[in-house]
């Protein structure tokens, strides 16, 4: 065949190529909807261990402060952070169960950590530090993050 | 059946334990809703969903104080307590509320 070509032409190599390029393109799906899921899942995982992270630094530093009339602002911004936190992580780790883990339940998990971090004396108008909820947030963000952990190893 | 809504019939952003917390605090949604409908003898439906979060403290006044201050024990809210949420997201907050249920302790009388 030589150039320009016929509509007769054009055809008979588009019949010629298409099994190929159908092939291409079903191998694409493939690849995107298996392969890819193994290098996501553990980008997934950092970013939920990013959140748990800043969750807990928020709810220690909430913890560790004494609320009062002078910095009660400062209280209500954490208190607000981390409920918010709580809430969403709890709606991200529920997200990446169905897709790569449906054997893992973190909801248990998550009770645990809304329960150290929000419960007791949060969102008293007064109250002093309490440094023994401190262990509480450390002891129930690391169980979720270690469940995570063994899904990277 | 009573149907109590929190977002809709009590507030939005639920606050605290205790009064002196804030106007929606879990002392008042204990004493003010809950404790009413359930003395009545009815079923009670709690709609905990549209709310932009609650703190467990607030949870664990308002639903584990019914038994706490033994008002209700445990056997019985979970025959006429159902805690209604459609969306997943609050899943957890209807976890926590049987957790304080069944975990509180009447408080001896004095």
């Amino acid at each position: 065949m030589s150039f320009p070509w016929t509509g007769d032409e054009c055809l008979s190599y588009l019949r010629h190529v298409s099994p190929q390029v159908l092939a291409v393109i079903i191998g694409g799906v493939i690849f995107q909807r298996t392969l890819w899921l193994v290098p996501t899942s553990p980008r997934f995982i950092d970013y939920l261990i990013k959140g748990l992270d800043e969750l807990r630094c928020d709810a220690l530093e909430y913890w560790s402060m004494d609320v009062n009339a002078k910095n009660r602002d400062k209280a209500r911004f954490l208190e607000a952070k981390v409920k918010g936190a709580v809430k969403s992580l709890t709606s991200e780790m529920k997200c990446f169960s169905q897709k790569y883990c449906r054997k893992t339940d973190f909801a248990p998990l998550m009770v645990e950590v809304s329960d150290a971090c929000t419960g007791g004396a949060f969102e008293s108008a007064t109250r002093n530090a309490d440094g023994g909820r401190h262990l509480m947030v450390v002891n129930s963000i690391h169980r979720v993050k270690w469940e995570l952990m063994k899904r990277k190893l | 059946m009573k149907t109590i809504k929190i977002a809709t019939d009590y507030s939005e952003t639920p606050l605290g334990r205790y009064p002196a917390d804030g106007d929606f605090n879990g002392t008042r949604f204990r004493d003010d809703f809950l404790r009413p409908a359930l003395g009545a003898g009815e079923v009670v439906v709690v709609d905990i969903d549209d709310v932009e979060g609650y703190g467990s403290s607030f949870l664990d006044e308002a639903f584990g104080g019914l038994v706490r201050e033994g008002y209700f024990d445990a056997k019985d809210l979970e025959k006429r307590l159902k805690i209604k949420c459609e969306d997943p997201d609050y899943a957890i907050y209807c976890d926590l509320i049987w957790k304080y249920i069944r975990e509180a302790k009447p408080r001896k009388a004095v």
